[in-house]
């Protein structure tokens, strides 16, 4: 209930016996006066149109002690006479507004944002409706009835809506959100690629936290210092790894490993400490036997040693799963973080998705920065080796520093890669698009956002349009990336030709 | 400890932190390529039947089923999901094994699974009269064969029934064959048939042609299918009324009985009955159902024939398309363009075209190749079928075209770096003896770099097998009705949605409502995926190294 005035009083009517008065409260400011008022299609927001040209929406918010009270949420001033009519749109979430000049404006509250505004005629209009598929409207001033139709085909998308914090029905702040349908036709459509995109660049940068020390680390060996005839292996194997399907890859994320993760949990984190400092205690014994045995081992060989090492380290951190779970975490460690620290655990989280995403991207990476090292001219490393630095010293001051360029590309393809990696994410997440950057969790990337809505999308449909501008925003992310990678390829090229 | 802190100066730690990487990296392929042989091979073994009493909350109950997975389990991690610790749990225990089995029959006890802790168990046996059933409907049944039924009398009970069994399973499969190659190639061709005419008789239509001659020989072809239709129709009643007269009595083992007729059966074996040698040849068995049939039950059970067969050919209709424009591009652009800027910026451009994400040339190809070609196409070919789109809606053929499109770098890249390598020299010697440089490029260049090509082409294809995501816009479906190639005129159908191997993956193991009865089948799946690519990749690969091989001796 409101008068002239602007003074409004807000009344539970949900007992009908019993209606109570939940909120007494001016709409305006000033010298002003109360124009018009209507609802907003839904239902839950008030749309005010005062005598200075403004039009302002409220809807009830939650406040500190749990009522739900109304508050001024946007405004529209674009008009400066007063506002004599406003017309909602009848399934979204545009309205028509006129005022005493003779003007008419579409707006749209979601996207915040002025659609139109013309003047129609000379004289105040009176009245304004809309027709309910909001592709015509009528106007009536003194004398007139004026019929227009309307082309407003997506006013859902601004900016703001995509990018920016809006303030959606019901939601108690603003926020960035991606809800793209729902079963109700007077629905808000949620449409901020936000989450979408931080979902990506989180799930990215999990898979490359894994890939990168495993992948540059690898290849580094493999191009300086392991012997000829087990590159011959490592090689193509590691090209079979890249062959892999990613559907694989996804399916075995979301089915095995995952599970698999839960129930050993604390191994999977041992294994990132204790597989190292094993590998650097086994090297260290290795060096203090006798020569007869460290011979038997050729140079270059190291990595087919250490296989039945790390096979023999893995089993172990495994073995030690249960026993660490029982003694520090209660026997249950996903529950342990949820009951001691507060951390919710997700059975398909982004530590699923970073190994999974990250064997995938490895390959990439590796044999890109494979190549760039072993491409450094062979002189430049005699040179250095022969005048006194260990092959170390010489790897790290001449040989990474001519190469560094050639694995930096290497990590900005693996890292498109990683960016646009669809059915791993799809499987191994539980696609909830939210912003939250704990490791435990999941996520919804750009990918397989498209690749859930994309086929119920109706054709030509904003949500449809909006999925080919994340399609776009997808696009943008990698060929940044590999630009920059292919030109510092190139440039690396000419200056090892150079050499 | 001076020898410690030498030893970490020397760099060495580092060395050998580096060799651990390849050996990780190396492990996780070796590891993942054998975990998935492992399961999915074992799809196909028939496994030992358990029968045993379990003990739950004060209650006995009987169990007849296969163990399927066993886990070691913490008892607070059992409490947390909701599990009430009874009597027959030792209270001073930390861990317990918790086991996943198989029992079958959802149409009697509506599900499949069950999970039983080791310690409820008691009196386990592995009976040998224990039956499987794999049926068309409902999954596996578990228990005793009791009878076999004739038109509702009894033809034979116990010991003589299962002797009896396998002739008359034999001869109710027969009888399924026959009315499924009528259900589907018979009875298919006509709907086919009377679809066309539909067709023609909508588009005598639209032409405003009123010629009563051509409208008599449609309603005359129609007659003639009517006809036939009606006769299959009467065939198939028949053979159906044939197969449902027999049928299994079996009791589980709960003591219930029920009938299963024998047209709903696949299959039925004594596991614990069978020695290895019979094992294996039903194991052999299995395996070839699994590459040849049908699925059924939402795809979780019997084969991926469909799925292998629209893998393989849209595939092959991709290289068709890949090919040419692949080779061209490439000798083009290493051959005749004139190395500059513009070269330059198309390189770059091949090379962040190897880096759009898979999903990106989906969309494209949705909105390019399917909306606004196929809908051009529906619109001034065929305007009969209207408003049902014929090439305006995903199809084999915007699959191959989008996977055309990205797998064109692969080729492009190859196949000029096989033209690199062709050593100076023999381009001379042509262009001295007097061949121009198209005849060089024909009769010299082209063969010699053959292989690379082929190596380009083999490795698209491998990448082409493996991708999904594309696909789920522009063509794959879980269940397509038909194969893209079949005996209709034009048997070739480019407008059909087909089935893929990576999509079934997807689907069986994600989006069917039994994930738990579907897992095993998607282990061989993948199995079945990765085989193909590895080999593919494999083959690649040693064209690649002999192909260099090749030069060097060349050069020298």
């Amino acid at each position: 209930m409101a008068n002239a005035n602007g003074e409004l009083s807000f009344y539970d009517i949900s007992d009908k016996a019993d209606p109570t008065l939940v909120q007494h409260l001016f709409l305006l400011t000033g010298h002003n006066t109360l124009e018009s008022l209507k609802l907003l299609a839904g239902d839950i927001s008030l749309l005010a149109g005062d005598a200075q040209g403004n039009v302002t929406q409220w809807f009830p918010v939650k406040d500190a002690e749990g009522r739900r009270v109304l508050r001024r949420i946007r405004g529209f001033s674009d008009f400066s006479q007063p506002v004599t009519a406003i017309a909602p749109e009848h399934t979204r979430k545009g309205f028509l507004a006129v005022d005493k000049s003779g003007r008419i404006g579409l707006f749209h509250t979601t996207a915040e944002s002025t659609l139109l505004v013309e003047r129609v005629s000379d004289s105040a209009i009176l009245k304004a409706a809309i027709a309910p598929r909001a592709n015509a409207m009528l106007l009536q001033d003194a004398q007139h009835l004026y019929f227009y139709t309307i082309n407003n085909e997506h006013p859902e998308v601004s900016m703001k809506a995509l990018w920016g914090k809006v303030w959606y029905e019901s939601y108690p702040k603003p926020d960035y959100i991606w809800q793209s349908s729902s079963a109700s036709n007077d629905f808000e459509p949620k449409l901020s690629l936000i989450p979408l995109s931080f979902g990506t660049v989180k799930a990215a940068f999990y898979a490359m936290l894994f890939a990168i020390p495993l992948a540059v680390m690898g290849a580094i060996f493999t191009a300086q210092f392991m012997s000829p005839s087990m590159r011959k292996v490592v090689k193509p194997s590691i090209e079979i790894m890249e062959a892999l399907p990613t559907v694989i890859l996804g399916f075995l994320a979301g089915l095995w490993l995952a599970p698999f993760m839960e129930a050993n949990l604390p191994g999977i984190f041992s294994i990132m400490i204790i597989m190292p400092l094993g590998l650097l205690l086994f090297a260290y014994l290795w060096q203090e036997l006798p020569d007869r045995v460290r011979h038997s081992v050729p140079d270059g060989w190291e990595a087919a040693l250490l296989i039945p090492v790390v096979i023999g380290l893995g089993y172990f951190c495994f073995v030690l799963s249960p026993v660490l779970e029982d003694s520090f975490f209660a026997g249950d460690m996903p529950g342990w973080l949820r009951n001691e620290l507060g951390v919710n655990y997700d059975q398909r989280n982004s530590l699923v998705v970073g190994l999974a995403m990250g064997f995938a991207v490895i390959p990439t990476i590796f044999s890109i920065a494979e190549d760039a090292i072993f491409a450094v001219p062979k002189h430049l490393v005699q040179g250095s080796l022969a005048l006194g630095a260990t092959p170390w010293q010489t790897l790290v001051r001449v040989v990474l520093l001519t190469a560094s360029p050639g694995i930096f590309s290497a990590i900005m393809i693996g890292m498109g890669r990683a960016v646009g990696e669809t059915m791993i994410v799809l499987m191994a997440t539980g696609n909830t698009p939210i912003m939250d950057f704990s490791v435990f969790e999941g996520m919804r990337t750009l990918s397989a956002n498209i690749a859930v809505e994309m086929p119920e999308s109706e054709v030509d449909s904003t949500h449809y349009r909006v999925l080919f501008l994340a399609a776009v925003v997808l696009f943008t992310f990698t060929f940044i990336f590999n630009t920059v990678a292919e030109v510092v390829r190139q440039r690396l090229r000419q200056r090892y030709s150079n050499l | 400890m001076s020898s410690v802190s030498k030893w970490l100066k020397s760099g060495q730690p580092w060395i050998w932190l580096n060799a651990g990487a390849v050996s990780i990296s190396l492990l996780m392929v070796i590891g993942l390529v054998l975990l998935i042989a492992v399961r999915g091979l074992a799809y196909f073994w028939p496994a030992d039947v358990m029968q045993a009493d379990y003990m739950h909350a004060g209650n006995i109950g009987k169990v007849l089923g296969e163990i399927t997975a066993s886990e070691d389990l913490s008892m607070e991690r059992l409490q947390d999901s909701g599990y009430q610790i009874g009597p027959e749990i030792a209270q001073d225990k930390k861990h317990v094994v918790r086991y996943l089995v198989k029992m079958g029959n959802r149409d009697v006890t509506g599900t499949d699974f069950k999970v039983l802790l080791k310690p409820m168990l008691k009196k386990v046996t592995y009976p040998n009269k224990a039956m499987v059933v794999e049926r068309r409907e409902w999954g596996n049944f578990y228990g005793f064969l009791k009878a076999l039924k004739k038109d509702g009398k009894i033809l034979a009970e116990g010991e003589q029934a299962q002797a009896m069994l396998d002739q008359r399973l034999k001869q109710a499969l027969g009888i399924f064959d026959e009315i499924s190659y009528i259900r589907k190639h018979d009875i298919g061709k006509v709907n086919y048939s009377m679809e066309r005419l539909r067709l023609r008789e909508r588009r005598l239509e639209l032409d405003g042609d009123t010629d009563p001659a051509k409208k008599a020989a449609i309603v005359a072809d129609r007659k003639v299918l009517d006809k036939q239709y009606k006769q299959l129709q009467a065939k198939l009643s028949q053979l159906t009324d044939k197969i449902r007269r027999d049928s299994l009595v079996v009791e589980t083992v709960d003591g219930k009985r029920i009938e299963i007729n024998m047209g709903k059966v696949v299959r039925a074996y004594f596991p614990n009955a069978m020695s290895t040698v019979e094992k294996v040849g039903l194991y052999f068995a299995k395996l070839w159902e699994f590459v040849s049939d049908d699925p059924r039950e939402a795809n979780t059970e019997g084969g991926i024939f469909p799925a292998i067969f629209g893998t393989v050919l849209m595939v092959m209709l991709m290289a068709l398309l890949v090919t040419p424009f692949g080779v061209v591009a490439a000798v083009y652009l290493r051959e005749y363009a004139r190395q500059g800027l513009v070269i330059r910026l198309i390189r770059i451009a091949v090379n962040n075209l190897a880096g759009v994400p898979s999903i990106v040339y989906g969309i494209f190809g949705l909105g390019f190749f399917v909306y606004f070609l196929g809908g051009n196409i529906d619109a001034l070919f065929f305007p009969e079928a209207s408003p049902a789109p014929v090439f305006g809606t995903p199809g084999i053929l915007w699959s191959s075209l989008t996977l055309a499109l990205l797998t064109l770098p692969v080729v492009i890249v190859a196949t000029e770096e096989g033209l690199s390598r062709i050593p100076r020299s023999i381009r001379e010697g042509s262009l001295a003896l007097g061949a121009t440089k198209a005849e060089t490029l024909w009769r010299t260049v082209l063969p010699m770099a053959s292989p690379a090509m082929m190596t380009g082409l083999i490795l698209a294809v491998a990448r082409a097998a493996g991708e999904v995501a594309p696909l789920m816009l522009v063509g794959v479906v879980k269940m397509a009705p038909s194969l893209p190639l079949d005996g209709n005129f034009p048997f070739l159908h480019m407008e059909r949605k087909f089935m893929h191997l990576g999509f079934h993956i997807y689907d069986v193991g994600f989006q069917s409502p039994n994930v738990e009865a579907a897992r095993p089948l998607v282990y061989a799946t993948s199995l079945l995926l990765i085989i193909v690519i590895v080999l593919l990749n494999l083959t690649a690969i040693r064209i690649r190294n002999r192909l260099r091989e090749n030069y060097r001796m060349l050069e020298n």
